[in-house]
């Protein structure tokens, strides 16, 4: 039954540690034991009712993570009908003196850009220059209908050389497509290319910053993890989830939550269980449920600072981390 | 003179386990309603962290957590310039949700701009008026960072005008600069104190020249996109120039591990509510 890996808890934790004192909890692989077979057992309720017990103990039942949350190519290209241009007012950002420019999908279904247009000037001397994209040649953008993206293209906005009143002023004549097709600029300004040509100053779909107001993803996490974590030891922490919305969730089906430590080189190590919410049910307007966890540092890992996070497996998944430092 | 200096009715975080808070109280009425506060204050931070004028989604900002090497983020809280490019200001649930997370910041006043340097919002070639303008703009900066929640008047939270690049050959209105960034400063100092700093092209904006303002920025932000992390290492400052935890330096410009482009920065100076010293980036 023993795994013989040592449990500690946090050393470093104020006055609101809740249950556990600080010493070493070789008896709490019994009890996580315990927990799951109680769990089997069936004594779980549902329901909305305020929780009676402060923690809900941790199981150990696997889960399943969802496919990266990195944005896929799944789209069709954004062609010319697909976007209007409307431009901003002109700006400086990064040392670019760019002219702002917001892609509104008007089309009824979405499409992606797999890169920025490609803004065509006209200068002065009658040649062209085409603007160089930069890292935002990788930059894709994906649009459904009705979302929009910022494009900023610019030139640098001084130099050694830089004169106010001789500009070189260039005129952009078309934007191409990255799936084919141009895009009309007829109200874009100018730009003073006299201190260098023309180049991608920003380029981003213009996210929805409110949080998620229902379900799963619009759930509060709130965190209590150690600051330092030993390797080959197993950790107990607190997660809280809250309800701010005016509705209750629905926990149930239990959804899956991910935890890992992630270093300067990426990802070090993870684990995917479900959650043990049985208990739980639907949480209320207002309502809180505290879960117990359990992470095992691995023996293996590398040590130094870490970043811990805690994510919940739905979409748009909230989430909890901290800081650790992993000896 | 300083908005909001009765202060917010807020409920205050508990700190529970380090720089992790712990959201003690909230009420129904979804997001927006939601009792909550972003602590005030800063710590030093020496990790890699980043910025960008897109405010990213909060998943987006749970997937880089985790994926990313990054341990805070440059937001733009607001200004006349920032604005003007498409920069999206942050929400206090959208501050406290990605603190949450794990995050620590460094907030961004993207404002008035040198004169004579390309730019269409500039503050004044006089340098009393622009001292005066340094004043305001600090003050809408301050005003930021209430909206944005901050508890306890965001005393001592990190606070960061960006100067964009200016300078070049005879370039006549330094001292109009330096009065800006002097009144920017002073009103900061004022209580309750926030921790002023400047952001700008390391050599561009002639952040050197900065050491003779009064006061004197509490740390700089220099960008040099050389691809160098080393704080040490920013152009056209001397080594012996903000030299205690008072440097940032913004080294690259790339495609971070979300497929999104951001400024990548190095921090040897403070971030907020607090740092985290444990690393170098």
């Amino acid at each position: 039954m023993l795994t013989g890996k040592e449990i500690v808890m946090n050393a470093t934790a104020p006055s609101r540690r809740r249950v556990l004192g600080l010493r070493r909890m070789t008896w709490f692989v019994p009890l996580v034991a315990l927990a799951v077979v109680l769990s089997a057992c069936g004594g779980a309720t549902k329901g909305s009712a305020p929780l009676q017990s402060p923690e809900i103990p941790w199981v150990a039942t696997p889960g399943h993570a969802l496919q990266s949350q990195v944005a896929q190519s799944a789209s069709a290209p954004c062609g010319p009908a697909d976007l209007s241009v409307s431009p901003g007012p002109p700006a400086e950002i990064n040392g670019i003196r760019v002219e702002n420019l917001r892609l509104t999908n008007v089309s009824a279904t979405a499409c992606e850009l797999t890169s920025p247009p490609t803004v065509t000037w006209a200068l002065p001397s009658g040649a062209t220059a085409a603007t160089s994209l930069g890292a935002y040649a990788q930059a894709m953008v994906a649009l459904a209908p009705g979302e929009s993206a910022t494009f900023d293209v610019g030139a640098p906005a001084t130099c050694a050389s830089y004169n106010p009143a001789a500009p070189n002023l260039a005129s952009p004549t078309s934007a191409t497509l990255p799936g084919g097709g141009t895009l009309a600029l007829a109200n874009a300004a100018q730009l003073d290319l006299q201190c260098g040509l023309p180049q991608v100053a920003e380029f981003f779909a213009d996210a929805t910053t409110s949080p998620p107001t229902s379900g799963e993803a619009a759930l509060q996490v709130a965190i209590e993890a150690p600051s330092s974590m030993s390797v080959g030891t197993t950790y107990q922490y607190i997660v809280t989830l809250t309800n701010p919305t005016t509705t209750g969730i629905n926990l149930l089906p239990c959804p899956s939550y991910t935890e890992g430590l992630t270093g300067t080189s990426g990802i070090l190590n993870s684990a995917t269980y479900v959650l043990n919410c049985q208990s739980v049910g639907q949480l209320a307007p207002g309502a809180s449920a505290t879960f117990q966890m359990m992470y095992l540092v691995p023996a293996t890992l590398s040590t130094g600072p870490a970043k811990f996070w805690w994510v919940i497996q739905v979409t748009d998944g909230p989430s909890g981390g901290s800081v650790v430092q992993v000896s | 003179m300083r908005i909001g200096s009765a202060g917010p009715q807020r409920i205050l975080l508990i700190a529970a386990f380090g720089a992790v808070a712990t959201v003690s109280a909230v009420g129904p009425g979804g997001w927006g309603a939601s009792v909550r506060a972003l602590s005030s204050g800063n710590g030093t931070n020496t990790e890699t962290g980043f910025d960008r004028c897109g405010l990213p989604s909060t998943s987006e900002m749970s997937y880089l957590w985790a994926n990313s090497p990054y341990w805070w983020y440059g937001v733009y809280i607001g200004g006349v310039t920032g604005q003007a490019v498409g920069c999206t200001f942050p929400s206090s649930s959208w501050l406290n949700t990605v603190h949450n997370q794990g995050w620590n910041f460094e907030f961004i006043w993207d404002g008035l701009q040198a004169p004579n340097s390309g730019n269409s919002n500039t503050f004044s070639t006089n340098p009393s008026s622009a001292y005066s303008q340094g004043n305001q703009q600090a003050t809408l900066a301050y005003g930021a960072l209430l909206s944005d929640g901050l508890s306890n008047n965001a005393a001592n939270t990190v606070l960061v005008d960006d100067l964009e690049a200016y300078e070049h050959s005879g370039y006549p209105y330094q001292s109009a600069v330096n009065s800006f960034i002097s009144g920017w400063d002073y009103q900061l100092s004022l209580p309750t104190a926030q921790t002023y700093g400047v952001y700008g092209s390391s050599c561009g904006s002639n952040l050197a020249a900065l050491a003779s303002s009064s006061p004197v920025p509490d740390f700089i932000w220099g960008a040099s996109w050389d691809g160098n992390p080393a704080t040490s290492a920013l152009p056209c400052v001397p080594s012996g120039y903000w030299v205690d935890h008072q440097r940032l330096k913004q080294y690259d410009h790339l495609v971070s591990p979300y497929g999104i482009v951001v400024d990548e920065d190095c921090a040897n100076g403070p971030t907020s509510p607090s740092g985290y010293t444990g690393g170098a980036c």
